[in-house]
């Protein structure tokens, strides 16, 4: 069952095809990775998915509805929540209080204006049990902009997470993190979205966490999809694989 | 249950500075009283403008418009009405402002950074030139501009009834004193809590990072507008009382310039700690009257002891202050189950 559809949907940024008459597919509880080199438009894709950008043309269908033209707010209440390459986040509130918003502003009770936050004990518990799943729990009370690199992209994709998105987009989630890091990194935003059942689509350049996590690859060249299956039909694809791995074409 | 120490350090700041609240129209004279609460009715001003400064992260350059309408609006119903009852004469000033800064902001939030500045600035001057050039005055009709005429701008506002009681003239101040305190006291109390509310966690979320606060479904510019509204309640309940206090409200209290005193003493006191405006609105009151005892070269005395004030409190005195072992613990524990 498709969760999200993206029909004919083009962006051109002057002469460049950012986007070019992309047909997309995301099926239910899936966890799907878009790959592609740079400017494949792989992250154009996705900031028209959540409304950072507006398409040339096109529709985009999420649970059948015609999204393509709802706003940033409406699009988080229908259920579609993402991360940014480079990582967007409060630095000046405690990862505890980044987390806290999102659940604050999910409830609804972000318009509260004489309640003390801090009493708000179901928001409390709540945040509490997310910075718990993302391991980053011992660092409730640190400013986010003073956390380390690998920490602060736990954070960016628990204050997602904390809006409880029935699809989640996350852009290059390990970018400009150690090795060691990117294995703990994808372990935990893997088994997050696994138990919770959300369907996830990635970003991401680094084929082994790539083939490693994914139920399937959706390879982008110049706007367009080059190829779309499984991690093994992908490596079994001479001329992707070529592309992706540097790997000598088989055919 | 609170910690020893919490309840310790709440009676070691707050026994003294009620008492001294309460005692300060019996030890300070006459005129250090009015300066006094005039620094109390600077303070809410700034507080309130800090909502949208400091916490949002919006510039304004044009809150003075807010603070003049308070007393403005209190001095015409004054005059046109023959309200006697500073009630009435607070709660229209307060109404009127925030009229206007719901009718400006609506326009201002519009814009960030300094085109949102430039925008409040442009839509103060206006507001101030209505009164410079008596166009506000000429609504009123003739009797209007014949007010205009004999004031250039200013209005008279006379000693009004607090609670339907008419004091007579040197009862007048120590009375009105404890009901500045009181206005005080309620306007840090809403706006800590405003401050400490999840709005005002989504206030701050927007000035750290925009577009992270619309991926999280904020509505930011709903909340600009919100926070700017807010704002000029404050600014209008201190215009009403600084026009009651001072007995007289002039077009200076409209011009840029008292904006900018504005900001400067927020910036002084510090704009990321809640209590850092109302540290700054002190110390510039301090400073000024310092400054005042030249006569000659009062202004190369204010910017001077300004200059001074900024190179020891780089961080502005609440956060300089919070360096200090001794204050930051006591601020610490007065923090605790607080904030």
């Amino acid at each position: 069952m498709s969760l999200l559809r993206t029909q004919k949907l083009v962006k051109h940024f002057g002469d460049t095809r950012a986007v070019d008459g992309v047909d997309l597919i995301v099926s239910q509880g899936e966890f799907l990775s878009l790959v592609g080199a740079n400017g494949a438009g792989k992250t154009t894709l996705v900031n028209l998915i959540s409304a950072y950008l507006q398409p040339d043309s096109g529709h985009i269908f999420f649970q059948d509805q015609d999204i393509t033209f709802l706003p940033v707010a409406d699009r988080i209440k229908a259920g579609i929540a993402r991360s940014f390459q480079l990582v967007n986040l409060f630095d000046d509130l405690s990862a505890f209080d980044n987390v806290a918003l999102a659940v604050f502003s999910r409830e609804g009770k972000t318009r509260n204006l004489f309640t003390l936050a801090e009493k708000d004990d179901a928001v409390t518990q709540e945040t509490l049990e997310v910075l718990r799943e993302f391991g980053i729990e011992d660092k409730r009370e640190t400013l986010a902009g003073g956390l380390a690199q690998g920490e602060r992209k736990l954070l960016d994709v628990a204050v997602a997470h904390a809006l409880r998105p029935k699809l989640l987009f996350l852009d290059e989630p390990t970018s400009g993190v150690s090795t060691r890091d990117k294995a703990q990194i994808m372990d935990t935003v893997s088994s997050v979205v696994r138990a919770g059942k959300i369907t996830a689509v990635i970003i991401e350049h680094d084929m082994d966490v790539v083939f490693k996590y994914s139920d399937r690859i959706v390879v982008m060249q110049e706007g367009s999809i080059l190829a779309d299956g499984s991690p093994d039909e992908i490596r079994q694809n001479g001329e992707v694989a070529a592309m992706l791995l540097g790997a000598p074409t088989s055919t | 249950m609170h910690d020893a120490r919490v309840v310790a350090a709440r009676i070691l700041v707050l026994v003294p500075a009620g008492a001294w609240v309460l005692l300060a129209p019996a030890a300070l004279s006459p005129y250090l009283l009015i300066i006094w609460c005039y620094a109390l009715i600077f303070s809410i001003a700034c507080l309130g403008l800090n909502l949208v400064f400091g916490t949002t992260g919006l510039l304004s350059l044009g809150h003075a418009a807010y603070f003049g309408a308070g007393a403005y609006a209190g001095a015409f119903l004054y005059r046109f009405a023959d309200i006697h009852s500073f009630e009435v004469y607070f709660l229209v000033g307060i109404l009127t402002s925030t009229l206007l800064a719901a009718g400006i902001g609506f326009l201002c939030v519009r814009a960030t950074k300094i085109h949102f500045a430039i925008l409040t600035l442009a839509f103060g001057q206006i507001f101030h030139s209505l009164f410079i050039d008596g166009a506000i005055f000429r609504l009123f009709g003739p009797l209007g501009w014949a007010l205009y005429l004999v004031g250039e701008g200013s209005m008279y506002i006379p000693r009004l009834t607090i609670l339907g009681i008419e004091f007579e003239p040197e009862e007048f101040i120590p009375a009105f004193y404890y009901v500045i305190v009181f206005a005080f006291c309620a306007s840090v109390f809403l706006l800590w809590r405003i401050n400490h509310s999840p709005f005002g966690k989504a206030l701050r979320a927007i000035r750290d990072n925009q577009t992270r606060a619309v991926y999280i479904g904020i509505p930011v510019r709903q909340y600009r507008w919100y926070a700017f509204t807010i704002s000029g309640v404050f600014l209008g309940l201190a215009g009403a009382l600084y026009g009651q206090l001072d007995r007289q409200i002039t077009p200076e209290q409209l011009d840029w310039l008292f904006s900018a005193e504005l900001v400067l003493a927020t910036v002084l006191g510090g704009t990321r700690d809640f209590i850092g405006p109302v540290l700054g609105a002190f110390v510039f009151i301090g400073l000024d009257e310092i400054a005042g005892r030249w006569a000659i070269g009062h202004n190369i005395m204010m910017g001077l002891l300004l200059m001074l004030v900024v190179f020891v409190f780089p961080r502005g005195l609440a956060g300089t202050l919070d360096l200090v072992p001794g204050i930051r613990k006591v601020g610490l524990l007065m923090k605790r189950k607080w904030l």
